[in-house]
């Protein structure tokens, strides 16, 4: 599974303070966002607010589906274990090959073997960051791939025929076709995060390298009932949060923090890895992530707290916060107090799903003439002026426009179904369809031919569907109110159910017709599609047909050749296969597009080195407090 | 029950109140209207004007005719959950009263386990599972709401059962059902009356609570506390028109609500000293006679009177 929902898309966001590729003074950080000058001060402590009741609870960096989340990737695990490749570059999409752990690969024999060489970096126990490392992870990963949070079925490792390590510092993979570079490095290789060896043991007391136990081809990894196990016993520490802070497995990183503490409630401290000899070496003495209740007590601390920092560690404050929605309009109060606000947009795109195969909606749902009147409903400007504090961007295509990224086309900036309730009055009742406006709409004239309802719509079938959505989200739960209310003016009768996250993440799946689990019929899961950790913005995951992100079981063969063609793609008609495949998404509307929500990002005055980055990561080692 | 009131201003009041609440909610629609279905976002979070004398919500619906429509709801819920709370516990409490033995011990139980249940996550729970509608709440609310009214008849049916005139029904051959709905629950009139305006009440705030939670009946639908949910996202943005309104209403009706029952109740009980005064009130709600037994409430009554459900 390779979908990456961001619970709440505000956590992406905020997740996102910290700025990639914004060192110091080295990267804009001193200019990005202005307010006090000064000279960078090192040391100081950082708080960070963490989305309300949302700690992290999974600290091994091969997540299982039940563990995935940004909470516990982008926030906590990488500030310890570093991916093989970085993206963001900055505050744009993209790989960033300085600050990743391997140089750029290279392809070869068109395009079917991969040649990685990794830098000269360690792990905190003096080991080196090598080829094996990275065959550690595979070799658990090949063996508890049903169990990894981003399987596909027929993706990575399935499509790798061999991989080994060539030297200490180099890795090849052999492919089993040829694939476009920049997809099999973007959604592939990103998803690689190189374990130490230390790790490869079946037990808290198993034999490992350092204590003069089997070399290292013969580490338990390297059989799959041996890999299996030590992914069980991994797994099975990492679900112990009380040992996170002193166990001797988890204080092995390579990355720039290592973690001192973790309460029951999540409050998360992480000092620097004296150790690290990668790029960015913190200039804090100490992180912390704090843990809320509520959105509102988050405010509460933002607004009563200091508005500079870098004392010792203990005091009540935010270094890093973010507004919640609604308390948007008290940004110039913050402002006046002395904060630094900035707005964040992830990459990536919000949208509603239908359930093409709910037994009554799904025969309605596969019209494509009846998606093209029901987007025409979703007023994305109105809401974002209204519901979002202009805090949003429009969402046109799947591969989205915003940030400014090297992927989208021109087309991804228009709207190819603007809000218009007449527009959708007459796509409707060109279709057979009598509109009721303020009634309930219903199908006049069924049957296959030009001008009727088409295949599987009954004559007299109303247009009425459920709207599943989670609670506690203002703008969502106004936006949803709104469709409601513009869709009852064709007569679409809308009835809204609100559900806490959790029932969503269980009800809204994919499923099969008649099936009990296929009863919802439109949902909306309050949270974006953001590309990460499959950065190249494909849509094998969300829209193929059969993929687990493709939770509304749209399926389409020629948006399947599209999808297969931009991952196979060569370099040279990379680009061209990408446009082709987002040009007929945006039409063929999979999902209805919504806007996607920005935040607004809060930072104590005299904390610099925060340009967010785009995909989510955290990465305080680049934040530093000036005088 | 008008004549219970005279005199009692707070009482009054509180009926006044009533009354204008309800012709608010329910005429008021008929001389202000409004569109409580149309969303629109050119018109959200308006502050009070002359178009809207109490601002625009979220939405843009207008608050004044909001108010109203989310007080039909809460009044007739309210009501009816009253009715039902009330009437179901009556029959309960009148069954495992007059019937007694082990009978009693068990429905009793019932009523003990039940008030065991934290209702409140029980409401909550359900309204995450199905959802949530004005019958439906009706139903839910009435069905954690018997058990008070239930102890209550039962207690002032154990004392009822001794009375002479219920010993001349049954000698007379007068059966369980006709027994309770002839003889007891009659005399305990009064108390059910009063009873029911406490489950009226607290109906209502149950309502607002669930609403405020995110549980109410869904969108377009108006609740008070419903409003009151939503308003509080704004509240620290300054848009008081969209909370203190709502929350207004929820307090005036619950207040009324209170009053007048307390009245009620203290007309039943009488001034402190002057319990024997219940004995009025049962025939004052209209007591049967049987076999010329003269209707009588019972000094009982001072005892178990009601009293006001904590659940929440």
């Amino acid at each position: 599974m390779r979908r990456t929902w961001l619970v709440a898309l505000a956590v992406v966001a905020a997740a996102a303070l910290a700025g990639c590729g914004a060192s110091a003074p080295a990267r804009g950080g001193a200019g990005s966002g202005g307010a006090s000058g000064g000279g960078p001060i090192r040391g100081g402590t950082a708080y960070w607010a963490e989305q309300p009741l949302e700690p992290p609870n999974y600290i091994f960096p091969l997540t299982s589906g039940a563990y995935y989340s940004n909470e516990n990737v982008y926030d906590f695990q990488t500030l310890m274990y570093r991916p093989l490749y970085w993206y963001g570059n900055a505050d744009r999409p993209g790989v960033d090959y300085a600050l990743s752990l391997g140089d750029a690969p290279v392809y070869t024999d068109q395009n079917t073997v991969v040649t990685i060489h990794l830098k000269p970096t360690r792990w905190s126990d003096g080991e080196r960051v090598s080829a094996r490392d990275v065959i550690f992870w595979i070799n658990l990963l090949r063996a508890n791939e049903a169990d990894w949070a981003s399987f596909v079925p027929g993706g990575f490792p399935a499509n790798l025929i061999s991989y080994r390590a060539v030297n200490t510092s180099t890795v090849q993979l052999r492919l089993d076709r040829s694939y476009n570079p920049i997809w099999f490095t973007d959604n592939e290789l990103s998803q690689i995060t190189p374990l130490p060896l230390a790790w490869d043991r079946t037990s808290a007391r198993g034999c490992s390298a350092e204590h003069g136990c089997p070399p290292p081809r013969t580490l338990p990894d390297a059989t799959s009932s041996g890999a299996r196990a030590v992914y069980a016993f991994l797994n099975a520490q990492a679900k112990d949060l009380s040992t996170y802070a002193t166990s001797p497995l988890w204080r092995i990183v390579d990355g720039p923090w290592r973690l001192t503490a973790l309460t029951a409630s999540g409050r998360a401290t992480f000092e620097p890895n004296r150790r690290y000899d990668g790029p960015h070496r913190p200039h804090l003495a100490r992180f912390v992530e704090l843990p809320f209740t509520s959105e509102t007590a988050e405010l509460a601390l933002l607004e009563t707290g200091p508005a500079r920092g870098g004392g010792g560690p203990g005091a009540p404050q935010i270094s890093a916060g973010y507004l919640p929605d609604t308390a948007i309009p008290q940004a110039p109060a913050l402002r006046a107090r002395g904060y630094r606000l900035a707005p964040f947009y992830p990459y990536g795109f919000d949208y509603f799903e239908p359930n093409f195969n709910n037994p009554t909606a799904g025969p309605i749902f596969r019209k494509l003439y009846f998606r093209q009147a029901f987007q025409h409903l979703v007023n994305q400007p109105g809401w974002i002026h209204a519901y979002y504090q202009g805090l949003g961007v429009p969402t046109y295509s799947p591969v989205p426009a915003q940030p400014a990224n090297p992927y989208a086309d021109r087309q991804a900036r228009t709207n190819p179904y603007p809000f218009s309730v007449s527009a959708s009055r007459a796509i409707l009742t060109a279709h057979g369809w009598r509109v009721r406006p303020g009634g309930l709409s219903t199908c006049t004239h069924p049957g296959r031919a030009r001008g009727e309802c088409g295949a599987g719509i009954h004559p007299g079938q109303a247009l009425r569907f459920t709207l599943m959505y989670p609670d506690g989200m203002s703008y969502t739960d106004n936006a949803m109110v709104d469709l409601q209310s513009v869709a009852r003016e064709v007569g679409i009768e809308l009835t809204l159910q609100q559900r806490t996250t959790a029932t969503i993440d269980a009800e809204i799946e994919p499923c099969k017709t008649g099936s009990p689990a296929c009863a919802w019929q439109l949902g909306q899961y309050g949270s974006a599609w953001v590309f990460a950790p499959d950065h190249y913005p494909s849509g094998e995951e969300i829209f193929q047909t059969g993929a687990l992100g493709n939770v509304g079981s749209y399926s389409s063969r020629r948006v399947d050749r599209l999808i297969k063609a931009t991952t196979t793609a060569p370099a040279s008609r990379a680009t061209r296969a990408l446009d082709a495949y987002a040009n007929a998404v945006r039409l063929q509307l999979p999902d209805f597009w919504q806007p996607s929500p920005g935040t607004l990002e809060s930072f104590q005055s005299n904390l610099r080195g925060t340009t967010p980055n785009a995909y989510g990561y955290l990465t305080p080692e680049e934040w530093y407090f000036t005088r | 029950m008008s004549g219970a009131l005279k005199g009692r201003r707070a009482g009054v009041a509180g009926l006044v109140t009533l009354v204008t609440l309800a012709a608010f909610c329910f005429i008021g629609p008929l001389l202000y209207h409004t569109d409580q279905t149309q969303a629109n976002v050119a018109l959200t979070n308006m502050a009070p004007s002359a178009a809207h004398p109490l601002g625009t919500d979220a939405n843009g619906y207008d608050v004044l005719g909001r108010l109203m429509a989310g007080g039909q709801i809460s009044l007739e819920i309210g009501l009816a959950v009253g009715i039902l709370a009330t009437a179901l516990g009556a029959a309960w409490g009148a069954l495992a009263g007059l019937t007694g033995g082990a009978l009693d011990a068990l429905m009793m139980r019932v009523v003990d386990t039940l008030l065991a249940l934290p209702a409140i996550f029980v409401l909550i729970y359900l309204a995450t599972v199905v959802q949530p509608t004005v019958p439906l709440l009706i139903g839910v609310i009435a069905l954690l709401s018997w058990l008070a009214p239930a102890r209550l008849i039962r207690s002032q049916t154990l004392s009822l059962r001794t009375r002479e005139f219920v010993t001349a029904a049954r000698a007379a051959g007068s059966g369980q059902a006709r027994t309770i709905t002839r003889h007891i629950l009659p005399n305990a009139a009064g108390t059910l009356v009063v009873a029911a305006t406490f489950q009226v009440a607290d109906a209502i705030l149950i309502l607002a609570t669930l609403s405020f939670l995110g549980f109410g009946p869904a969108p377009p639908t108006a609740t008070w506390g419903g409003m009151l949910y939503q308003g509080t996202s704004y509240l620290l943005d300054g848009y008081w028109w969209e909370v203190y309104p709502a929350g207004l209403m929820i307090v005036l009706t619950v207040l009324a609500l209170n009053l007048v029952g307390e009245r009620l109740r203290e007309s039943l009980d009488g001034p402190p000293g002057r319990a024997q005064r219940s004995s009025d009130s049962g025939r004052s709600a209209g007591a049967e006679t049987v076999s010329g037994v003269p209707g009588s409430g019972s000094s009982q009554a001072a005892k178990t009177s009601p009293s006001r459900g904590s659940w929440l």
